[in-house]
């Protein structure tokens, strides 16, 4: 099968699985105790308006009604309004994405400016002073907790030194990058020792292999051996590891968003879920899960260039 | 809310003598609203251990304002319109800017009316507004924040106990207490420069009545008419004579806002857009991301606002939001309940940072649900009052940060009785009256907190331990926000926390949440007393002012007695500013007072 072929089937495949989401995330939001008309009036409402909110918001009608409802906005391409914001969900959620979308892609970057040349060098230099200082430090950024580090991040290069803003998100692109800078360093403090741990070991495990010899004896550069066969070879098990952190990192930054201030979509999914606003948390969640499936498709077809060995059946 | 282009509302600076403060901030709240007398004032004063210096000064900052306020006050009170009493139901000769004046050596710590105008400032909060509509909205998140665009005919003094003139100089009261004549300034302006006029005061009151959707249309159910005789007078009659209407009239769902705005841009829209004749308008708002706030180039005051802008974020991680302000990000943290308590000694040692406590109408207790047994036995509830050790959990648990509450009135609220013995930690007390009740040997009692609140949960805990004595086991169980007030709401409790502050400086609308059944059950506890109900009821058609005096401490007395609540403590409002920023008040109604704000370049 053409790639092209394979990636068709692979959308499709995903409306299926985009509905099931909706009818779990959709169930899940509304079978919770408490509802968005008990979060919006707090203590002191009464039943009178409890009973107007309901009415106001449609949710005295029976769930299959809403259901409906709400998928027949979905396909006019409608995510609602916001019922705390009273503003379109569009104009919250697409700005929100934006922050984490950019903070998983410098976390990205990040990572695999770290974890690429450690995890050569520890390979190269296996058993050395550096291999060993790597591994080991590495390890306690590792299990330190995200919040942790952030903190900890914070106090050294913003209070301390004053070089990076404290938390926030700025006001313009270059500002925007800026504040992230410590955020996805947090995160790739925590992400980058997986990494070099994998492609260290899969490098070791390529340099034994038998065409490495060959490629030894038949006199090629050390040069051209590592970069066209070694590490062509040791990346695939890495890439699927950084897929499957990527598809994580997607609404699964909360905990630096929070402690950064970041606006992101992450937060703004928890907040809604204690505001019970129910079409925010309803389309986060969609856009969390269409994401990750894209993610996922995008390692797969990654695989193919990086090893042209690997075919789609 | 405006603020009277006076003297600087000094708030107090956190010190070591932090606790002594706030007893002298207490003592001063007491003897501007008449609680004390002079002498009264030096004797707790120096029993407290204040030397005379400290007392003399705190006083002079008590009376020092009384000459400023004597224009504006008088002013309310000359006029008179056929026959009609020139007394207003709520008197306005108390100190207007008795603001809680005072700091540990009571020198006041800015005085604004020399401070610099223009520059912007950033201020931090936890949780952003959710709707700007002063006749929608619900919570202290958008009143604090919207009171500073939007004007009332009269306002709340910086008291918070008496009313003064705002966009009305002065009104006078029909001697039946049905006829309201309000006088309205001239020459003030909406934010886009059109002219405020009765018309708009109609049309923003009538709104404020009749919008279905309000939660506070009960402020002006007793209103039978508005009308607009000539350009500058407004006259409102009540249905019946009705005490707390001034007091009503000048709540924030009663904001003046423009007619043409509103009826341009849809009245639903008036959830995010704004157009008033305060000191500042809303420009922008990034909804849970931040708000920003522009000067009003035709503000009615002269000189004021200062700032330019301010600029408004939301940093929902209170560790973020001291980093920020140590960070020199932002300028200070303003939300309620923003500042962790056990981080305010920190935040007053760093440099360039200021804490400051305002006097509050914050009052936190325990509502028990009386419904069932055995917490539907007076013995038990008593007793669960006097094995509470208030003083204990202020010291551990709020770092000296509060009063003890001895009422379900806010101290040194209008008509709070001071003189209330409330509950004093008292265990052989406790253990004779459970021994006395329908539970000699004690009970398992469920304890609702809010999961993820460090408060509540030590709060809780201590009452575990407390309770102990009398046998009392306290089961705590943490739940979600959603599924707390959902129980709450629907009467699923034995015993939780709950807090409330005042929106008005009348105590009918405490009394009618805590006393009348209607509206919340009193606070989902299913308490009910007839005397009380007919007391409240009284309360609100008796105009003389010591018969209702009279009338609000005998249902304090009957509320104690029954004992539906446990009364803990007032906590007052703390906010930290960067000392560069000089001139920001937090009024005891709450709202948060940027007019004279000002920052040092």
């Amino acid at each position: 099968m053409s790639r092209g072929r394979y990636i068709l089937r692979r959308l499709v495949q995903m409306i299926p699985v985009l509905i099931g989401v909706t009818i779990i995330v959709f169930l899940m939001v509304h079978l919770i105790p408490g509802d968005p008309a008990s979060a919006m009036l707090g203590d002191q409402a009464t039943d009178v308006s409890v009973a107007r909110v309901h009415k106001e918001l449609g949710l005295d009608k029976p769930l299959y009604e809403q259901y409906f409802y709400f998928m027949r906005n979905l396909a006019e391409l409608k995510l609602g309004d916001s019922i705390k914001f009273r503003v379109p969900v569009s104009s919250i959620i697409f700005e929100r994405l934006q922050v984490s979308l950019l903070l998983v892609a410098i976390t990205i970057l990040l990572t695999i400016i770290i974890s690429m040349p450690l995890g050569i060098l520890a390979a190269i230099k296996k058993d050395s002073l550096l291999d060993n200082i790597v591994r080991s430090t590495l390890m306690v950024t590792m299990v330190m907790p995200s919040f942790w580090t952030g903190i900890i991040l914070i106090l050294l290069f913003s209070i301390h030194f004053r070089i990076l803003p404290v938390s926030g998100y700025g006001s313009n692109p270059v500002q925007h990058v800026v504040h992230l800078i410590l955020p996805a360093l947090t995160i790739s403090l925590g992400l980058a020792p997986i990494l070099i741990r994998s492609l260290r070991t899969s490098i070791l495990d390529t340099l034994r292999s038998d065409y490495i010899k060959t490629a030894r004896a038949k006199g090629l550069e050390e040069r051209s051996v590592m970069t066209i066969h070694v590490l062509r070879n040791a990346l695939i098990p890495t890439v699927t590891l950084l897929g499957i952190s990527v598809g994580f990192l997607m609404g699964g930054t909360v905990i630096i968003e929070k402690v950064f201030s970041l606006p992101g979509a992450g937060l703004l999914l928890i907040d809604s879920v204690s505001a019970r606003d129910y079409p925010v948390v309803q389309a986060a969640t969609l856009i969390f899960a269409l994401l990750v499936i894209l993610v996922n498709l995008a390692t797969d077809i990654i695989y193919s260039f990086i090893d042209p060995r690997v075919r789609y059946g | 809310m405006s603020q009277p282009a006076r003297a600087a509302p000094a708030p107090m600076k956190v010190s070591e003598e932090m606790g002594f403060d706030a007893q002298l901030q207490l003592l001063q709240h007491h003897f501007m609203a008449g609680h004390l007398n002079r002498r009264d004032f030096i004797k707790r004063a120096s029993v407290m251990g204040f030397s005379m210096a400290t007392i003399s000064a705190a006083l002079a900052a008590c009376g020092g304002s009384s000459d400023k306020t004597a224009t504006s006050a008088s002013s309310g009170s000359t006029s008179s319109s056929g026959g009609a009493s020139t007394t207003p139901t709520t008197s306005i000769t108390v100190n207007q800017n008795a603001s809680p004046v005072a700091s540990g050596g009571a020198t006041p710590t800015s005085s604004t009316s020399s401070g610099p105008s223009g520059g912007s400032v950033i201020l931090a909060r936890g949780t952003d507004s959710d709707n700007l509509d002063p006749v929608t909205n619900d919570g202290n998140v958008n009143i604090w924040l919207f009171m500073n665009i939007y004007d009332q005919l009269i306002t709340v003094a910086n008291d918070g106990l008496s009313l003064t003139p705002d966009i009305a100089e002065k009104w006078d009261t029909s001697t039946d207490g049905k006829t309201f004549t309000f006088h309205i300034r001239s020459g003030v302006k909406f934010f886009d420069g059109s002219d405020m006029t009765v018309d708009d005061i109609k049309w923003s009151l009538e709104r404020a009545q009749k919008t279905e959707s309000s939660p506070w249309l009960f402020t002006l159910e007793q209103v039978d008419t508005i009308d607009s005789p000539d350009d500058s007078t407004v006259v409102i009659t009540l249905k019946e004579a009705w005490a707390p209407f001034l007091a009503d009239i000048s709540m924030f769902n009663s904001s003046i806002i423009s007619k043409a705005f509103g009826t341009k841009i849809g009245e639903d829209k008036l959830v995010d857009q704004t157009m008033g004749t305060g000191p500042f308008q809303l420009k922008e708002w990034k909804k849970a991301q931040s708000m920003t706030l522009v000067k009003n180039p035709n503000y009615w005051k002269p000189g004021l606002p200062k700032l330019d802008q301010i600029t408004i974020p939301v940093v929902t991680d209170s560790n973020s939001r001291i980093l920020q302000l140590k960070g020199g990000q932002v300028d200070g943290i303003i939300g309620q309940n923003d500042i962790p308590l056990s981080a305010v000694t920190d935040l007053g040692n760093t440099p360039n940072t200021k804490v400051y406590k305002f006097t509050s109408t914050y009052n936190n207790f325990i509502v028990l649900n009386t419904r069932n047994a055995p917490l539907n036995d007076v013995k038990v509830r008593q007793a669960l009052n006097y094995a509470t050790d208030k003083n204990e959990i202020i010291k551990s648990l709020l770092f000296g940060n509060a009063e003890v509450s001895n009422s379900f009135m806010p101290n040194g609220a209008l008509f709070w009785n001071p003189d209330q013995k409330g509950y004093p930690f008292d265990v052989d007390q406790a253990k004779k009256l459970i021994g006395e009740s329908q539970s000699p040997n004690g009970f398992k009692l469920e304890f609702q907190v809010l999961s993820g609140n460090q408060l509540q949960l030590q709060t809780a805990t201590a009452l575990k331990d407390m309770w102990q004595a009398i046998n009392v086991e306290l089961d705590i169980l943490q739940l979600e926000q959603g599924v707390m007030t959902d129980n709450y709401r629907n009467n699923k409790f034995q015993a939780r926390l709950t807090g409330w502050t005042n929106d008005i400086n009348d105590p009918d609308e405490l009394v009618s949440y805590a006393i009348l059944p209607e509206s919340t059950q009193n606070y989902h506890t299913g308490w009910t007393n007839q005397k009380a109900i007919d007391l409240a009821n009284e309360g609100r058609t008796t105009l003389d002012e010591s018969k209702r005096k009279e009338i609000y401490y005998q249902i304090q007395q009957i509320h104690m007695d029954d004992a539906p609540f446990v009364y803990l403590y007032v906590l007052p409002y703390i906010d930290a500013l960067n000392t560069k920023v000089e001139g920001f008040f937090h009024h005891p109604m709450g709202q948060w007072v940027f007019a004279e704000m000002s920052v040092k370049s």
